[in-house]
């Protein structure tokens, strides 16, 4: 007669089978069947239970060695759907992709974002380079589970490779992006939409990292207000009289990818640049 | 007479693969190895999968994001999340952009002021998922709900968020484990105090289980007039860990005729624990005391 069985939480990876002749009882075929669903138990359990990996996806650009190039450090592992098996790969050396390495062909259109993907191909990891998003969730392009997201990037007006630096989930630009300057003591919009990349679905955007520059050397002391969301207070900075200097300050961009600024006071008008520095996945 | 079988793969040696199918045997086969290994080994493989996959996954790049601007609603970005009820474990998500209020509350009622609620994602008989706010902390894992010291795995911990004197939610930007509020919440306003190291509380501006604040602050001189005004004045923030380690000190430089400012910036500080506090200390050498004013901008969870 069957009867329920409740797993246990136990893995090992070795399990006791019945062998040709034995018989086919519980004591033969259970011992195997019970083994297999308590690991199967631990493993969910494990699951819940994982801890951030010590192991950050690593990319950057490669432009000072080979212009228009992202160079992918090792990653151990992916897990991705090739044809209905699914498969872990992973990659031991650096990957450097380029423009043939975009889906399609065709090379890198100017002012595009793109998005790396790993997926695999005769059991080893290829990477992908694709205009298509990932996810809602920021895990596999957008429709699939065979390609794997690992990082997004953009060309610029030339469909050269913005420069940029990829550690876990925080992007750093490496190369200077204005998102825009001046001393407008009403709120005003910076052009941070340029550099942070789109989410599938949704309204939320994304936390960055600005840089601020200013001159004040002929003006009084004045507070800048780095503004998060059209309407918001924000976060308050003083700019010295007489000084110049820089700070750098984390915001959340708005839903439409946009940060704003507005200064208390203009008078003998201020220099104040704003550069995108980076941003969080 | 039974004998074992170990798994051997290694998914660094060789291709490693889980087929969706397996080969079971039919009614009527003879109790063979064939028909019983058929199936045995590759759930066997599988489970070995599954464990070997998951620890040698990299940072995940995808993170829990919410939002509140209003002080009501909380959008939360579509999510994954395990949940475990009657021993029966479920991988639950939601497709798209949800929003919870105050009537996601465990227990009904209104938000109380000056209060820490957490965000669950919970499983019910039936089952049925639902996003829940709650009192209740989760357990040190920052996994689970705490239940008495143990996880209380039907709520898996989401966020969390800090009521105003009014009930109102501070309006946040969560992205993963970093926080941001909408507004820079003042911690000091104008702080003066010199001579021993005055401690703020932060008890405020972060979870009781978080330790990372980030700051704004500005360090503002008075206009002195001589023959004061060329001594700067110092002002020193310290961490959670007091006299023994300032992470900033400043001074100004003196500009004649001008309330002067110096160093303004945005800093990661490390709250003491469990007192949850930071320390500052300005050092005047002239007639009128300095200022400083400190913001918190947001925390790491």
């Amino acid at each position: 007669m069957a009867t329920t069985y409740t797993g246990t939480p136990v893995l090992n990876t070795s399990i006791t089978i019945p062998q040709d002749g034995d018989n086919a009882n519980a004591a033969s075929v259970n011992v195997a069947s019970q083994a297999l669903l308590d690991m199967q138990v631990y493993l969910l359990r494990t699951y819940g239970l994982t801890m951030q990996s010590t192991s950050p996806i690593r990319v950057r650009d490669d432009n000072f060695n080979v212009a228009d190039t992202v160079l992918i450090y090792p990653i151990p592992s992916v897990v991705v759907d090739d044809g209905g098996t699914w498969k872990a790969v992973f990659t031991i050396t650096n990957t450097t992709l380029s423009s043939t390495d975009v889906e399609g062909g065709g090379g890198f259109v100017a002012n595009t974002w793109y998005y790396v993907y790993a997926y695999a191909m005769m059991s080893s990891c290829k990477f992908q380079i694709s205009p298509v998003k990932p996810d809602i969730y920021g895990l596999y392009k957008d429709g699939t589970f065979s390609h794997k997201y690992i990082c997004s990037f953009k060309t610029d007006g030339s469909a050269h490779i913005i420069g940029f630096n990829k550690y876990g989930n925080f992007t750093q630009y490496q190369q200077n992006l204005s998102i825009g300057g001046g001393n407008s003591t009403t709120q005003t919009s910076l052009s941070s939409d340029s550099y942070i990349p789109p989410i599938t679905g949704g309204t939320m955007s994304r936390i960055c990292k600005v840089l601020v520059q200013y001159d004040n050397r002929a003006g009084s002391p004045l507070i800048l207000s780095m503004i998060p969301r059209s309407g918001a207070s924000g976060y308050p900075f003083n700019i010295p009289a007489l000084g110049v200097g820089t700070f750098i300050c984390d915001i959340p961009a708005d839903d439409m990818r946009k940060i704003y600024y507005r200064c208390s006071s203009n008078l003998n008008n201020p220099t104040i640049l704003f550069t995108m520095y980076g941003y969080w996945e | 007479m039974s004998f074992s079988y170990s798994y051997g793969r290694n998914p660094y040696s060789t291709a490693f693969v889980w087929p969706a199918w397996i080969t079971i045997p039919n009614d009527g086969d003879p109790f063979t190895s064939d028909s019983d290994y058929a199936f045995s080994f590759p759930l066997l493989d599988r489970n070995s999968f599954v464990f070997e996959s998951n620890f040698k996954l990299p940072t995940p790049l995808s993170s829990i994001k919410a939002a509140c601007v209003d002080g009501v609603n909380i959008k939360i970005h579509p999510y994954i999340a395990e949940t475990v009820l009657s021993n029966v474990a479920y991988i639950s998500q939601t497709n798209s952009e949800i929003t919870i209020t105050v009537a996601n509350l465990e227990g009904g009622g209104s938000f109380a002021n000056d209060t820490w609620y957490y965000v669950y994602h919970k499983v019910s008989a039936g089952p049925v998922f639902t996003t829940v706010i709650s009192t209740v902390a989760p357990h040190v894992f920052l996994l689970y709900k705490d239940n008495a010291g143990a996880q209380n795995l039907t709520s898996k911990y989401l966020f969390s968020f800090r009521t105003n004197g009014s009930g109102m939610i501070y309006p946040f930007f969560k992205s993963g484990t970093y926080v941001m509020y909408l507004n820079a919440r003042n911690l000091l306003l104008n702080g003066t105090a010199t001579g021993a190291l005055t401690s703020l509380d932060c008890t405020p501006f972060l979870p009781p289980f978080s330790h990372q604040l980030m700051l704004n602050f500005s360090f503002r001189n008075k206009n002195n007039p001589p023959p004061d005004f060329p001594l700067p004045n110092t002002c020193r923030i310290y961490n959670g860990l007091g006299s023994f380690m300032p992470i900033l000190e400043c001074g100004t430089e003196y500009f004649p005729g001008n309330d002067s400012v110096t160093r303004t910036s945005q800093i990661p500080v490390v709250v003491n624990d469990p007192a949850q506090v930071i320390y500052y200390q300005i050092l005047t050498v002239t007639m009128d005391p300095s200022t400083l004013t400190i913001d918190v901008a947001g925390y790491y969870e």
